[in-house]
């Protein structure tokens, strides 16, 4: 049975009563997104 | 290749070898072998990344922003927020459930029928992908050593299948780790290489303005055209759902992130994944693009795949071009009036034009020559600039790189159509456990099946064109079909086994229809699939009311 079979339902810092990281990782990732098409934009606009 | 780039290849490559020999040493449980879960968040990650990057990316991607620029990064932006979807959806549901494949999953809440159904589906593509992952390193080192590729598929295909068969998952996920630095470190040096190669008096900068004159850095495309190959919207929505279906319901990633020490170390896999991924498609386009600015200081061959299968005149005509473009190039950046640049930069896009029509007037008259060549030459770009150019030493880096690569994946490839062939099938037929000796003497059984199949897939590889495309176009085929079924099992609560599987098959119907009669770019495939499953299957629900008795076992998403 794998260790975190019983405890599913979100991270384990969240089970042990912290905060839930998470939301702040998919925040990190929407910024580094944005950041990365606007790299993309920056190129494109070079060549034109 | 020289004694000093065999002695590189073979001692990385029997270095991993070794490694996963000794990982083999050390397995002796079923449940290693088809699944490991021991490893740490950037262990996961790597995995999941050395798994999809393939030989095919580090040979076709660079030759592909050679000819069409920085476009097809587009294919990869809606990967960042799959990864979320994945990590906030799917991923502790099959923690939940204690599954060894994704396709358990459905059986619990569905029921058998639509579990073998998925598992049939994904069956089919990736044999055959893994065909086309063997397939290219064979091709390099046909090309590379000037062996026959009918006997270097067969040995290379044996090299893959002996290690896949030795290793078990665990030790997959252990030697793609070696794997993914030799990668890493390959395409920085040739990077590197490459940009030495250019004039001394060159900065970054104006290779940089010279590619983008050239049209190379052209990397977004904003307008809403469903014939644009790859655009913001295709990379997003259709690319989003390849994604989707890909890492989410693909046993090969699938087994991959489940191979985590705990769900946060899974989640943490995933994010890597979703970080870093993008920057690296990045890098090997822009390897691509640089080799363009490269070849406009040093003739380029009028064919990368031909160079033999070109007329006399045809390579006059194309070196006298590749000068004038090249003395237009040096002229361009050292003009200083703005209109004496404009002047000099709209010649250089003229003589690039002409190279360009040159070169496909050639390539048009090779695939008429042979028969089963589509006359593309975009797959031997990169691996003719690793031999005409590299120094001694980082050839055999290089071509051992390709081979990391295409092993890393293939490994995974093999071990997840060995687990869902066991765990899906057999163990559900038989009813024996997927643990156990006799189940590990049958995976190691099963894997030796799906290795012979794709070894003989990969000796008709050739015919193919772009081999990019052809393993994307052919996981579009039914990635949209397998995540709808997916889809309506986590968001669906209402709908039912039966309706479901009819959904599924209409829905194979109508991707299969649309793909050979409407001729929609295929990315749009995905989108179409996943959401024609959730649809049709509330539609023809009411019809079906009579056989579909049972309530949803779940769990859905929330319950």
């Amino acid at each position: 049975m794998h260790p975190e079979t019983e405890k599913v339902s979100g991270s384990s810092a969240k089970d042990s009563g912290g905060p839930n990281p998470w939301p702040r990782w998919y925040l990190a990732l929407a910024l580094f997104w944005l950041a990365f098409v606007g790299l993309l934009a920056f190129l494109t606009r070079l060549g034109s | 290749m020289s004694t000093l780039d065999w002695l590189v290849f073979l001692g990385s490559q029997g270095l991993i070898l070794a490694y996963g020999l000794w990982s083999m040493s050390r397995q002796g449980q079923a449940e290693s072998y088809l699944r490991s879960r021991s490893q740490t968040g950037w262990m996961v990650g790597l995995s999941i990344m050395a798994t999809q990057a393939s030989a095919i990316t580090f040979l076709s991607a660079p030759g592909l922003a050679y000819r069409e620029g920085l476009g097809f990064i587009q294919f990869y932006l809606g990967l960042p927020l799959a990864m979320v979807v994945l990590s906030v959806v799917a991923l502790p549901i099959y923690y939940r459930l204690n599954v060894y494949t994704a396709y358990e999953y459905l059986e619990t809440r569905f029921d058998g029928r639509v579990r073998r159904l998925a598992a049939f589906l994904f069956l089919t593509q990736r044999g055959l992908a893994a065909g086309l992952t063997i397939y290219a390193p064979a091709l390099i080192l046909s090309t590379a050593l000037g062996w026959d590729l009918l006997w270097t598929n067969l040995l290379t295909g044996s090299v893959v299948l002996a290690y896949t068969l030795s290793g078990g998952s665990r030790a997959v996920a252990r030697t793609q780790l070696l794997q993914m630095s030799v990668i890493l470190l390959g395409m920085v040096l040739a990077g590197w290489w490459m940009f030495r190669g250019l004039p001394s008096d060159w900065s970054g900068s104006d290779a940089l303005q010279l590619s983008a004159l050239a049209g190379k850095t052209q990397a977004l495309v904003l307008r809403l055209d469903w014939n644009d190959r790859y655009s913001l919207w295709t990379g997003l929505v259709g690319g989003g759902f390849l994604m989707l279906s890909y890492f989410g319901t693909d046993q090969s990633q699938v087994q991959r992130y489940l191979g985590g020490q705990s769900l946060s170390q899974s989640r943490k896999g995933l994010m890597l994944n979703a970080f870093f991924k993008l920057p690296m498609q990045l890098m090997i386009l822009g390897l691509g693009v640089l080799m363009y600015v490269f070849y406009v200081f040093e003739t380029p061959p009028l064919n990368f795949k031909h160079p033999e299968r070109v007329a006399a005149h045809d390579r006059v005509l194309f070196e006298q071009e590749a000068l004038r473009r090249r003395a237009t190039a040096e002229a361009w950046r050292a003009a200083t009036y703005p209109q004496r640049k404009d002047s000099l930069g709209m010649e250089f896009k003229r003589s690039a034009a002409r190279l360009d029509s040159i070169q496909s007037l050639v390539s048009e008259r090779n695939k008429s020559i042979a028969s089963g060549d589509d006359g593309s030459d975009t797959n031997f770009i990169f691996i003719r600039y690793v031999l005409d150019f590299l120094p001694v030493g980082l050839v055999g880096l290089l071509i051992s790189m390709v081979f990391c690569a295409s092993m890393s994946s293939t490994a995974a490839e093999l071990s997840a159509l060995s687990t869902t062939t066991l765990v899906d099938f057999y163990a559900r037929w038989t009813g024996h456990s997927p643990e156990g000796p006799r189940a590990l003497a049958m995976g190691r059984l099963f894997t030796l099946a799906w290795g012979l199949y794709a070894v003989g897939f990969a000796l008709i590889a050739d015919r193919m064109g772009t081999l990019i495309e052809a393993v994307n176009v052919l996981g579009s085929l039914v990635y949209g079909t397998i995540l709808g079924i997916f889809l309506s099992a986590f968001f669906s609560k209402g709908l039912r086994a039966p309706s479901v599987l009819l959904a599924a098959l209409l829905t194979e119907a109508l991707v299969l229809l649309l793909y050979f009669g409407a001729e929609i770019p295929y990315l749009w495939l995905n989108a179409v699939g996943a959401l024609a499953v959730p649809l049709l299957g509330w539609i023809v629900q009411p019809w079906l009311a009579g056989l579909s008795s049972q309530s949803p076992k779940t769990p859905t998403l929330g319950s």
